[in-house]
């Protein structure tokens, strides 16, 4: 799966911004701009998912994660008023003790992780012993395989047909319980919400609270 | 008949039983309670009637052999001893006693006079102890008297006789002190049982000794095997005299001889039929009793013999001279009684034991008569005791005097009254005794102590009965009970109460006085300070309950001694005993042990046998008899005990050469010197009443002792009572201090160890605890608590470490491999 | 245009370190990836760890799950290069782990109003309620 040319060139961009970006979002003291630097952090990602070869995921992670998670994250930040913090007035760090030991062992973490991504490798790579040519001339085999578009400039992949067919015939059992979990976040989520006017106007007061 | 003698000690016991434990509970009246205990003894004394006619004179009569109940199946294995060691013959013998009774010679005697006599004091006492509140608890003492003597004289063997023993000494204890509430009963009482201990000790031993000899304790066995042991002279001394002299220890403190005589007078402290029928009748002659009973063990130790003979006559004088001086009608009575179980000592001492029994007989008969008689005029005196407030009771109260009269005239001698038969025989018998030496003296001593006895005894006669009326000018005490009779004899004139009197005796306040207020009298009848009726008492004779068993003492110590006419009146009667089985020697006689045959006497007669033995030792040649073959039974003795020096019958039968004559000679002097001492007391005491204080006031020294009673209690409360109490306190203070101190010594070393261990656990073990518990909860606590920040970052980042750890152990060996290069 | 970089590499024929990194670098791989993922994952854990603001640890959160679906994904990729017929596995998992962690911040995010109603705070260690 070798990327080359463009794709290694945009793949290095992409990369770096999620990267970049995700920094970003923790380090920024507005909490609107940390929304929106997790934003192009995750655009980044679905970039970085179409250069897997994973068109319909990239296009989910915009279409849902992005235009639905994230806009609910700022209507939240808009509730919750953060005039202080934007004044600077409040620290946006925890004390110092809890950010030092943190980092420590988060560094210590991903050191960990990178080593074991490295040898886990070169396992796979003792496993897989296919040479990186043969598996890229397979992979332009295939691509040339794929229909072009309409326009002519690129060919349609199958990964939707994919995704699909697999998601609807395999995965039908799960895909159904995921729609009950959303279903039960909804409930949840109207109902976590509610003013106390509205918990009375449905007539949904808790029985040990004291109306005011 | 004789089946039924269990019956005998039964009955009252079972009239006792119900007078002492229903008779206050179901408030008997005085005439069930009198029934009940009258009716017993009565029933008592009539089936001892009837079962001593049919052993001795019925158509089956079993006389002479002893008749046990166990014979006919009533036995009862009372305590199953098991086997003990004997120290001669086999190893060892089954010592079982038995729970038998056994009708003899001896014992059929004994059952008809305590019976009989008996029943008369019990029939006085109903009317003697009327109006007392406990009225029945006398009866229930007197009927668990008669119980315990009728054990003591019927028993076969001898546990039964020391229970008897023991059951007569508690209830004379209680008998004694019937008047509780008076210091002097409780004090007579206890003396009297304490006494009497000390004389149980003795037999103790010596029943102790009979069973370690003989290996049995019936009669029957022990006489058989004493039978043939050898016979212990002066000068040896065998198991057979250990025996004999615990059993006379034992005689002395029972029947009050002379070491242990101290607490017969102080018992007059008792109601007047206890003093006739324990101290006069019945109880004092147990040792009598024992040792008639034991004569073959005696007889084999002639100097117990002889010991028992001095005894006797020691506290015969001895007793006869206090009599003299006494003031109190009881006590003159009691140390006449003393007195004469010193004569039947003497009796049995010189070898003359049926005789000594006679003389129980027929004192038994005089004394209980005039102690009876005693009572009926302190009853009739309103409780007066003293002498010296009595006279010319004779128009007052006839009957008693009449009666008591034959009581006077038989203690005297005077034939032919029963005491005369018997004392007679026994000053014979002493005169000319071959058992022991010294039989002279004891002669003389006794004849002596008879003249004593004739004066003092018209003394008292002349005193009570005759002369002047002297109550008249000083009243009687009025109201005063036995008890503080001893007032009197230390000088008191008027008596004063000093406790209110118990419950069952209403009758003083404390500080009442009890006694003559004025010396004139007539104009104070009836002001006393109690009751209202004192004052002039005039005496009055006493109810028929009273008189009648009076009257039937008279008889009996009238014709009584019939039953003994003594060998002496053989011209008139033509035997030696008259009157075959009822004459009381031959009755005897099978329980006499011969020291000649070494047999017990067979029934024809041991006079009469001894002729053919006495021929049979002419013809063997045996040793040379001192005096002639006329000289029958007491020849042959000489024969068994060797030469007992100078015999006085002898020697006056050597100047007349005949026996009868001497026989005669003796009745004389008896009879004469009784004579003088009835003179004597007629002219001290009705004649010419001036000499009596004249010759005390001559006398005075001879007067003085015999008027404290030569001083023998205060030499013994010095001696030994003191001492006993010294040794007490020692005794104590050393169980105080010593015991008691390491006892307390003991607890303070306790105290001290549970204060170190406390300390340890206080210190050392509570520190261990709470080091422990300040370790957890000043340092760990706060430690552990530090985790729990309520900051969740905190636990994310706690998270975060352990998926550290989680990967670091995934890569373990890596890791540990860049460290090993 | 490919094919000019792969011919320049068949090319060379011995390799050394440095050009071991340029080809690394020139054509990155699944391990690349995977890098790129672990990054994100543990600047998403710092974030979590670090920042005061709840709504911001949130964001964090959103980003540990895009690192893993990354990593899910890149798998997916390098699988069916590697001719395995479930490599499309992988892209389903990605699916499910958008659908949960958009249910998760839904609920999240109202617990977060709810809290904010009561306690008028962001600052979580302002909320120590389990505080001993």
């Amino acid at each position: 799966m070798t990327l080359s040319g463009y794709e290694a060139l945009f793949f290095w961009i992409f990369g770096l911004a999620a990267i970049f970006a995700g920094l970003l979002t923790v380090m920024a003291r507005n909490a609107v701009h940390s929304a929106l630097f997790l934003i192009s952090s995750l655009i980044s990602v679905a970039a970085l998912f179409i250069l897997a070869r994973a068109e319909f995921i990239a296009g989910v992670q915009i279409l849902v994660y992005v235009g639905g998670v994230m806009v609910l994250f700022l209507f939240v930040i808009m509730l919750v008023n953060v005039g202080a913090e934007e004044r600077g007035a409040e620290e946006i760090f925890n004390n110092q003790r809890q950010v030092t030991a943190s980092l420590i062992f988060c560094l210590l973490l991903v050191g960990g992780m990178l080593y074991a991504i490295n040898t886990g490798y070169r396992g796979l790579q003792a496993r897989y012993p296919a040479t990186p040519d043969a598996v890229a001339a397979q992979e332009i085999l295939r691509d040339e395989a794929h229909a072009p578009s309409a326009t002519g400039s690129s060919r349609i992949t199958k990964d939707t047909e994919r995704v699909g067919s697999s998601l609807y015939r395999y995965a039908s059992l799960p895909f159904e319980i995921a729609s009950i979990l959303l279903l039960v976040a909804i409930i949840g989520s109207v109902m976590l919400a509610r003013t106390l006017k509205q918990e009375a106007s449905a007539d949904d007061v808790d029985p040990d609270f004291e109306s005011p | 008949m004789q089946k039924y003698i269990w019956l005998v000690p039964l009955l009252p016991l079972i009239g006792a039983a119900i007078n002492g434990l229903l008779g206050r509970k179901l408030r008997f009246s005085e005439q069930i309670i009198g029934g009940i205990a009258v009716g017993s003894v009565a029933l008592a004394f009539l089936i001892s009637v009837a079962a001593v006619y049919s052993y001795g004179f019925g158509g089956h009569a079993e006389w002479p052999n002893p008749y046990l109940t166990s014979q006919d199946g009533f036995s009862f294995n009372w305590i199953p001893g098991g086997a003990v060691s004997v120290n001669h013959g086999a190893q060892y013998a089954l010592l079982n006693i038995e729970w038998s009774y056994q009708l003899d010679p001896l014992s059929s005697i004994f059952m008809l006079i305590v019976t009989g006599v008996g029943l008369c004091i019990f029939i006085f006492a109903t009317g003697y102890m009327h109006g007392e509140a406990g009225f029945y608890r006398f009866f229930a003492y007197m009927g668990m008297f008669m119980f315990a003597m009728l054990v003591l004289v019927m028993g076969s063997n001898f546990l039964m006789m020391f229970v008897g023993w023991e059951g007569v000494g508690l209830c004379s204890y209680l008998l004694i002190g019937y008047y509780f509430d008076r210091q002097e009963a409780a004090n007579a009482s206890r003396k009297a049982f304490i006494t009497n201990r000390v004389g149980d000790f003795g037999f103790a031993l010596a029943i102790f000794g009979i069973i370690a000899t003989f290996g049995s304790a019936q009669y029957v066995n022990v006489f058989d095997q004493a039978k043939s042991y050898p016979i212990e002279l002066i000068g040896h001394w065998g198991v057979l005299s250990w025996i004999a002299l615990g059993l006379f220890i034992g005689a002395c403190g029972k029947s009050a001889q002379l070491p242990l005589h101290v607490w017969l007078p102080d018992a007059m402290a008792g109601p007047t039929p206890v003093s006739a029928l324990i101290h006069a009748a019945t109880m004092v002659t147990a040792g009598l009793y024992m040792v008639t009973r034991t004569n073959v063990i005696f007889q084999h130790s002639q100097t117990m013999m002889l010991v028992v003979a001095l005894i006797g006559a020691a506290t015969a004088i001895f007793a006869a001279t206090i009599g003299i001086t006494q003031n109190d009608i009881k006590k003159v009575l009691a140390y006449s009684t003393v007195s004469q179980l010193g004569f039947m000592f003497m009796a049995c001492g010189v070898g003359a034991f049926a005789i000594g029994i006679f003389h129980v007989m027929t004192h038994a008969f005089f004394k209980a008569l005039m102690f009876l008689g005693a009572g009926s005029v302190i009853h009739g005196m309103h409780h007066e005791q003293d002498m010296r407030r009595m006279g010319g009771l004779k128009k007052y109260m006839p009957y008693t005097y009449w009666t008591f009269m034959a009581g006077w005239l038989a203690i005297c001698g005077v034939i032919p009254f029963s005491g005369f038969w018997s004392k007679d025989e026994i000053l014979w018998n002493a005169a000319s005794t071959t058992h022991i030496p010294l039989g002279w003296i004891v002669w003389l001593v006794g004849t002596i102590a008879a003249t004593c006895t004739a004066f003092y005894m018209t003394r008292l006669m002349a005193m009570t009965f005759w002369g002047r009326e002297r109550f008249l000018e000083a009243p009687a005490g009025g109201e005063a009970d036995e008890a503080h009779a001893s007032a009197y004899d230390k000088g008191l004139t008027q008596h004063d109460a000093t406790f209110a009197s118990a419950g069952d005796r209403p009758r003083h306040e404390p500080g009442e006085h009890v006694g003559p207020v004025h010396e004139d009298i007539s104009h104070h009848v009836g002001t006393h300070g109690h009751g209202g009726h004192h004052g002039a008492h005039i005496p009055h004779e006493s109810p028929a309950s009273m008189w009648v068993p009076l009257a039937v003492l008279a008889i009996l110590a009238t014709v009584g001694g019939l039953v003994g006419i003594g060998p002496a009146f053989r011209t008139l009667t033509g035997t030696q005993h008259p009157g075959g089985r009822l004459n009381i020697v031959t009755w005897l006689n099978p329980i006499i042990w011969n020291p000649v045959t070494r047999e017990f006497n067979t029934p024809e007669g041991a006079h009469e046998a001894t002729a053919p033995v006495e021929t049979a030792h002419a013809e063997t040649a045996a040793p040379p008899i001192a005096e002639g073959a006329a000289e029958a039974e007491h020849g042959s003795a000489a024969a068994v005990y060797g030469d007992t020096g100078f015999n006085l019958a002898h020697a006056v039968e050597g100047s007349t050469h005949s026996e009868l004559a001497t026989e005669w000679i003796f009745i004389i002097i008896s009879l004469v010197v009784a004579g003088i001492g009835m003179l004597l007391g007629g002219l001290f005491y009705v004649w010419r009443p001036a000499l009596a204080d004249v010759w005390s006031q001559r006398l005075r020294p001879l007067y003085v002792a015999s008027y404290n009673k030569y001083w023998v209690d205060e030499f013994y409360g010095l001696t030994v009572t003191r001492r006993t109490m010294d040794l007490a306190r020692a005794v104590f203070s050393f169980d105080s201090r010593f015991v008691d101190g390491i006892v307390n010594g003991l607890a303070s070393l306790s105290r001290l160890f549970s204060r170190i261990v406390g300390g340890f656990d206080k210190y050392f073990v509570d520190g261990l605890v709470n080091t422990v518990a300040a370790f957890i909860m000043r340092l760990m606590s706060p430690l552990f608590r530090a985790a729990q920040t309520g900051f969740t970052q905190n636990y994310a980042l706690v998270m975060v470490i352990g998926l550290m750890v989680a990967v670091a152990v995934f890569f373990a060996r890596d890791i540990l491999a860049v460290f090993g290069r | 245009m490919l094919s000019f970089f792969n011919i320049l590499l068949l090319l060379q024929e011995t390799e050394t370190r440095v050009d071991l990194m340029k080809r690394a670098a020139v054509n990155p791989d699944l391990s690349k990836f995977l890098v790129i993922g672990a990054l994100l994952f543990i600047i998403g854990v710092a974030g979590v760890l670090t920042r005061r603001n709840i709504i911001v640890i949130f964001m964090s959160i959103e980003l540990i799950l895009n690192a893993a679906n990354l990593n899910f994904i890149a798998f997916s990729r390098y699988l069916s290069a590697m001719g395995n017929v479930n490599a499309v596995a992988g892209q389903i998992f990605a699916v499910f782990v958008i659908v949960v962690a958009a249910a998760e911040a839904a609920i999240g995010l109202g617990i977060v109003i709810a809290l904010y109603r009561n306690k008028e705070t962001i600052w979580v260690d302002e909320i120590d309620l389990l505080k001993w």
